[in-house]
C-alpha cells in the first residue's frame, strides 16, 4: 500500500487507499471527538481552560482517517499506547 | 528587601510623537560640546546639568538629586529637517505601498474597504472572547491607479538603509512626512497601527531624544583627561551637522549643499541607532574601531540580554584548579584556607549561640566573623579596631557573616554545566594547599580530570537553599543516572584494577596486613581468618557486600577465558571482581536496597581498600609487556595472511565483474561492506591470539579486559597489527586519483593499497601506514571538534525551550502558563533513575528522597 510515515510518526495513507488502511496499526492512536460534557469533565480534572491543552489543527490528517468533523475549540481524545504503558493525550482543534 | 505581587497584564511598544520627546525633555541641546577649558559641564551641552549628575559632590538641576539619587533626565535635539529613523524604513516603506502619494488614502475601493471592515469586525467579536489582538496586515495588490482619486500610481521603492524612490526618484524626508501625515486615523487601523499611540510620520524623526548622562557616562583617565562615551560621541557628530545645516539655510545656500548636509545629518542618525547597518559604512573613531551605538548595546553575545542579564555574576564563590585527593569522601571538598577565609555564611543571633558569636567576632585567627549585620540593617565589617564596639552593639536578632567551616553545605560546579549532576552539593573540608580537592570518583559526573581543570564553588546564603541542596542536589543521591538508571559515581580504573589484583585467584594478606587493610577504609572488625591463619583478598572485599546478597555472574577474564563471580550471603567465593560487578552491579543493589547513604559508604570505604592493595601489589607496565611470542606471532601472521588473501580474491572477482552483488548494494558497494568485514573478522581474531599469548600475566591484557583502562584494541594495535585505517566509516580513498599515494599501482583495491596497517606499533609501520594512521587520526580528531560545536548548539536550543516545564502533583508535564505538555509524565509516570533490570518505578510511588536524609 502506498503510505508515508509522518514527520510526528504517524502513518498517512493516501486518499485512494484511504478504505484499505487498517487503522489498528501499531502507529495510529485512537483518535476519538469528545462531547460537550466529556469535554467539561476533562477540563475540570486538569482544572484548565481548553487554550492551555496542546492544539490539533482542524484538517489534521489524524482527523481524517477516524472520519472526525471537529469544529474549533472541541476537544480530541487520543490514545497512545507506549511499550511501558498506555494514557490519554487531549488536544484542543483549532 | 521589598516585594511587590503585581503581575505585568501587557506591554505596548509604541512610537514617541515629537510632542512627547519635547514634553519629557529637560533641557534642548545646542552646543555640540561637553566640557569648557575649566572642566565645567557647558549649558546646552551634552553633559548639561540638567541632564543629570555623574560627578560626585554635584546636584542635578532638574531633580535636586545627588548623585545615587538622581535618576538621570532626557534632553532634546531639534533636527533643522527631518530624518529617517532607519530601523522603521520597512514599515514606512509598506505604509507608503499602501496608500495613494496625491489623496493620501488606503488603496482600496469602497466595495472592498466594507469587506474588510465586516470581516475586522467579527474578528473583534472573537478576540473580545480569546483576549488576543491580532493586526490585521494587508496585501495590497498592484494596481494602476488610486481606486479613490484615479491619480496613476508610482513605483515606490527602498534603497536601504533609509532611501525612498518614487518611480527613481528620491523622496525627500520632508515630502515623506508630509505625505504620512495625510493618512487617516480609519486607514491607519486598517494598515495595522494605533494612531494613538503610533502614528507612521513619528517614524520621520523632526526631534532627537538625548538620553541622560548615566546612560553614557564619561571616563577620566589617569592623566586627567576626559574619554567620553561612544553615544556622545555620535551626538557631538548630530548636533554639529545640524548646527552647519541650519547656518546654510539661514545664508540661503545653494540647494545642492544643503541637500547634501541634509543627507549626512541622515547618515549620522542612521548610525547613531544601529552602527551595523547594511549599505552603509560603520562610523568610527580615530583608532578605527567602530562605534558602540544603540542597537549594537543591546543586541548579541556581548550585548545587554546576555551578557548582563542572563550572565550576572555572584558573590560568594570561588574558583580554583582542582586536584585529586582519594582520602576525602565522594561528598566532601577540599578548600583551600585562602578561600575559607574570604567566603562567608550568614549565622542569626540567638540566645543559644549568642557567645559562639562573640568568639568569632573577638578571634583573631580561624575561624572568625567578616561582617556584623544589626537588625536596623547597618553592615560593619570587622577588625581589631571595630570589634569590641561592634561587640557592644550585638543583640539577639543581628546576623554574623562567619567564614567557612568545615562541614558547610556548598555548591560545585565544573563547566560546561551539561546536565543535572555537572552541579553537585558537597561539604567543605579545608585543607592544606591551594587547590579544591575532589574524590577521584566523582570526576565522572563533572567529567573533570586534573590537567589544569578549575571549578566553583558557591555558598548559598539561607538555610532553605542549603536544605534544598542537600536533599536535592547531595552526592549520594546523584549516583544513579538519570537518564538511564545505572550508577553513575562509581569505582573506575585502579579501583577496578585493584579489586581485581585483591581478589584474584587466592591471593592472601596476613593477619598485620590484613588489619591495615581494613583500617584505611575505616572498617575496625577483622572477618574471621579463611586460609588457616591468613586472610584471602576476597574475604576482606566481602565486608563491602550486604550480607544478604547472593548472585552468580559471568565474568570476560578470569579464570580464563570465561569465569564467573560468585557471592553467596554477602561472602565473595570465586571469581576476581571486574568492572561490571564493581562498578554496577554493587553500588547498583545497595542502593536500591539500602540507600543512597549506605552506598556512599560502598564507595569511600571500598575505593579505599582497593586502592591501598593495588598499591602494595604494584602495577607497571614496560615496553616489554608488548613483545609477543613466536608461536603468537607466526598465528598472526597467518591471519593476516589469509585475510590479505580473502580481499585479493573479492577484488578479483570485482574486476571480474563476477562478484555477487548484496540486496540493495552496487557491485562497489558489496566489494567495500565485504572487505570491510573481512578486515573487522580478522580484528576480532587477532585480539584472541593476543589474548592467549600474553595470557593475564599481561597488565596490558587485563586492564582491557577487566575494563579498568583502555580496550584490547589498544593492545593489537601495538602488539599485532594496526589494523583498517578509516576516515567517514569508509576505507581510506582519498589522495591521488585512483591511488592513495604513488606507492600503489592505479585502481589497486587490495588492504595494503585502501590503508590497511600490516605492521603493529612495536615493530613500526612502513611510512605509507604511518600516513595512513594519521588520515585516520585526523578524521577522528574533526568529527570529535564538531560533534561538540553542534551537540553543545542543539543543547542550547533545548534547554531554552524545555526551561519552564515542570512535573505536577496530578502527574502532568506543564510550563509556565501552566498548559499542559503532557497528561502523564513520560507517558508512563516511570522514573528512569529508579528502574532496575524491567522493574519500573512510578515517579509518584517511590520511596521519597527524604526519608534517606
Amino acid at each position: 500500500m502506498d503510505y508515508k510515515i509522518t514527520a510526528a510518526g504517524g502513518i498517512l495513507a493516501k486518499k485512494k487507499d484511504e478504505k484499505t488502511f487498517s487503522l489498528e496499526h501499531f502507529l495510529i492512536p485512537v483518535h476519538e471527538l469528545l462531547s460537550d460534557e466529556q469535554k467539561k469533565e476533562v477540563l475540570l480534572k486538569f482544572n484548565i481552560t481548553e487554550e492551555q491543552l496542546p492544539k490539533i489543527k482542524k484538517n489534521d490528517p489524524g482527523l481524517k482517517l477516524f472520519n472526525i468533523k471537529a469544529k474549533q475549540g472541541d476537544v480530541i481524545r487520543i490514545k497512545r499506547k507506549d511499550p511501558t504503558g498506555s494514557y490519554d493525550y487531549y488536544r484542543t482543534v483549532i | 528587601m521589598e516585594f511587590t505581587d503585581k503581575k505585568i497584564g501587557r506591554i505596548r511598544f509604541s512610537l514617541f510623537s515629537p510632542e512627547m520627546i519635547r514634553n519629557m525633555s529637560a533641557v534642548n541641546i545646542t552646543v555640540p560640546d561637553t566640557y569648557n577649558e575649566d572642566g565645567y559641564p557647558i549649558e546646552g551641552g551634552l553633559v548639561d546639568p540638567h541632564l543629570g549628575v555623574i560627578d560626585p559632590g554635584l546636584k542635578c538641576k532638574t531633580c535636586g538629586g545627588r548623585m545615587g539619587s538622581c535618576p538621570g533626565h532626557f534632553g532634546h535635539i531639534e533636527l533643522v529637517r527631518p530624518v529617517v529613523h532607519p530601523e522603521f524604513a520597512k514599515i514606512i516603506l509598506y505604509v507608503l505601498r499602501s496608500t495613494c502619494p496625491k489623496c493620501h488614502h488606503i488603496l482600496l475601493s469602497q466595495k472592498d474597504l466594507d469587506k474588510l471592515k465586516d470581516q475586522i469586525d467579527k474578528e473583534e467579536r472573537k478576540q473580545a472572547s480569546l483576549e488576543k489582538q491580532r493586526p490585521i496586515k494587508l496585501n495590497i495588490r498592484k494596481m494602476a491607479k488610486c481606486p479613490v482619486c484615479g491619480e496613476p500610481l508610482p513605483e515606490i521603492s527602498l534603497l536601504r538603509p533609509t532611501t525612498f524612490y518614487k518611480n527613481k526618484q528620491v523622496i525627500l524626508p520632508i515630502e515623506l512626512r508630509e505625505w504620512l501625515e495625510g493618512i487617516s486615523n480609519e486607514d491607519l487601523k486598517l494598515l495595522g497601527f494605533d494612531p494613538i499611540y503610533a502614528r507612521p510620520e513619528w517614524a520621520v524623526l523632526t526631534v532627537l531624544p538625548v538620553p541622560p548622562v548615566n546612560v553614557r557616562p564619561s571616563i577620566t583617565l589617569e592623566s586627567g583627561d576626559r574619554s567620553e562615551d561612544d553615544l556622545t560621541h555620535k551626538l557631538v557628530d548630530i548636533i554639529r551637522i545640524n548646527k552647519r545645516l541650519d547656518e546654510s539655510i539661514n545664508a540661503g545656500a545653494p540647494q545642492l549643499i544643503i541637500e547634501d548636509l541634509w543627507e549626512l545629518l541622515q547618515y549620522h542618525v542612521t548610525t547613531y541607532f544601529n552602527n551595523e547597518m547594511p549599505n552603509i559604512p560603520a562610523a568610527r573613531h580615530r583608532s578605527g574601531r567602530a562605534l558602540k551605538t544603540l542597537t549594537q548595546r543591546i543586541k548579541g553575545k556581548e550585548g545587554r540580554f546576555r551578557y548582563n542579564l542572563t550572565g550576572k555574576r555572584v558573590n560568594f564563590s570561588a574558583r580554583t584548579v582542582v586536584s585529586p585527593d582519594t582520602h576525602i569522601s565522594i561528598d566532601e571538598v577540599g578548600v583551600p584556607q585562602e578561600v575559607a577565609n574570604e567566603l562567608t555564611v550568614p549565622v542569626v543571633v540567638t540566645p543559644w549561640n549568642i557567645e559562639l558569636c562573640k568568639s568569632y567576632i573577638m578571634s583573631d585567627g580561624y575561624p572568625k566573623a567578616n561582617y556584623v549585620i544589626l537588625p536596623d540593617g547597618h553592615r560593619l565589617r570587622v577588625n581589631e579596631k571595630t570589634r569590641d564596639d561592634i561587640l557592644m552593639r550585638l543583640v539577639i536578632g543581628s546576623v554574623v557573616e562567619r567564614t567557612l567551616m568545615n562541614g558547610d553545605i556548598v555548591l560545585f560546579n565544573r563547566q560546561p554545566s551539561l546536565h543535572r549532576i555537572s552541579m553537585m552539593c558537597h561539604e567543605v573540608r579545608i585543607m592544606p594547599g591551594k587547590t579544591f580537592k575532589l574524590n577521584p570518583i566523582v570526576c565522572a559526573p563533572y567529567n573533570a580530570d586534573f590537567d589544569g581543570d578549575e571549578m566553583n564553588l558557591h555558598v548559598m546564603q539561607t538555610i532553605e537553599s542549603r536544605v534544598e541542596a542537600m536533599i536535592l542536589m547531595k552526592v549520594h543521591n546523584q549516583i544513579l543516572s538519570p537518564r538511564h538508571g545505572h550508577a553513575l559515581i562509581t569505582p573506575d580504573e585502579d579501583n577496578i584494577t585493584g579489586a581485581f589484583y585483591q581478589t584474584f585467584a587466592d591471593n592472601s594478606y596476613d593477619k598485620e596486613d590484613a588489619c591495615h587493610l581494613m583500617a584505611v577504609s575505616g572498617i575496625y572488625d577483622l572477618p574471621k581468618p579463611d586460609k588457616k591463619d591468613r586472610f584471602s583478598g576476597k574475604i576482606l572485599f566481602s565486608v563491602f557486600i550486604p550480607k544478604e546478597l547472593s548472585f552468580k555472574e559471568r565474568t570476560k577474564f578470569y579464570p580464563y577465558p570465561e569465569g564467573e563471580v560468585v557471592i553467596k550471603n554477602g561472602v565473595l567465593l570465586e571469581g576476581a571482581v571486574e568492572k561490571k560487578i564493581f562498578s554496577s552491579r554493587l553500588p547498583e543493589y545497595i542502593f536500591h536496597h539500602h540507600g543512597p547513604e549506605a552506598t556512599k559508604e560502598f564507595l569511600n570505604m571500598s575505593s579505599k581498600q582497593t586502592l591501598c592493595s593495588l598499591t602494595w601489589e604494584g602495577f607497571s607496565l614496560s615496553l616489554r609487556n608488548y613483545e609477543i611470542d613466536d608461536a603468537s606471532k607466526k598465528k598472526i601472521a597467518i591471519i593476516l595472511d589469509k585475510m590479505k588473501r580473502e580481499v585479493d580474491a573479492l577484488v578479483i572477482k570485482y574486476k571480474n565483474k563476477t562478484l555477487e552483488r548484496l540486496p540493495g548494494m552496487g557491485m562497489r558497494e558489496t566489494l567495500e561492506t565485504m572487505v570491510m568485514s573481512i578486515t573487522s573478522n580478522a580484528r576480532n581474531k587477532l585480539e584472541k591470539v593476543v589474548t592467549e599469548g600474553f595470557g593475564y600475566n599481561n597488565p596490558s591484557v587485563v586492564v582491557g579486559k577487566i575494563g579498568a583502562r583502555g580496550s584490547l584494541l589498544n593492545t593489537v594495535q601495538m602488539s599485532a597489527a594496526g589494523g583498517q585505517q578509516s576516515v567517514r566509516n569508509k576505507r581510506l580513498n582519498r589522495g591521488y586519483l585512483h591511488r592513495l599515494l604513488p606507492h600503489f599501482k592505479n585502481g589497486d583495491l587490495g588492504a595494503e593499497a585502501r590503508g590497511f596497517i600490516f605492521n603493529n606499533f612495536f615493530n613500526g609501520l612502513k611510512p605509507t601506514e604511518v600516513f595512513f594512521q594519521a588520515m585516520g587520526g585526523r578524521d577522528s580528531l574533526v568529527n570529535t571538534a564538531i560533534r561538540t560545536a553542534r551537540s553543545g548548539y542543539m543543547q542550547r536550543r533545548l534547554i531554552h525551550a524545555l526551561e519552564d516545564l515542570t512535573v505536577k502533583k496530578d502527574l502532568t508535564v506543564r510550563d509556565a502558563n501552566s498548559s499542559i505538555i503532557q497528561t502523564v509524565f513520560g507517558g508512563d509516570k516511570q522514573d528512569p533513575m529508579y528502574a532496575q533490570a524491567g522493574i519500573y518505578v512510578d515517579v509518584a510511588t517511590r520511596k521519597d528522597d527524604t526519608e534517606t536524609v
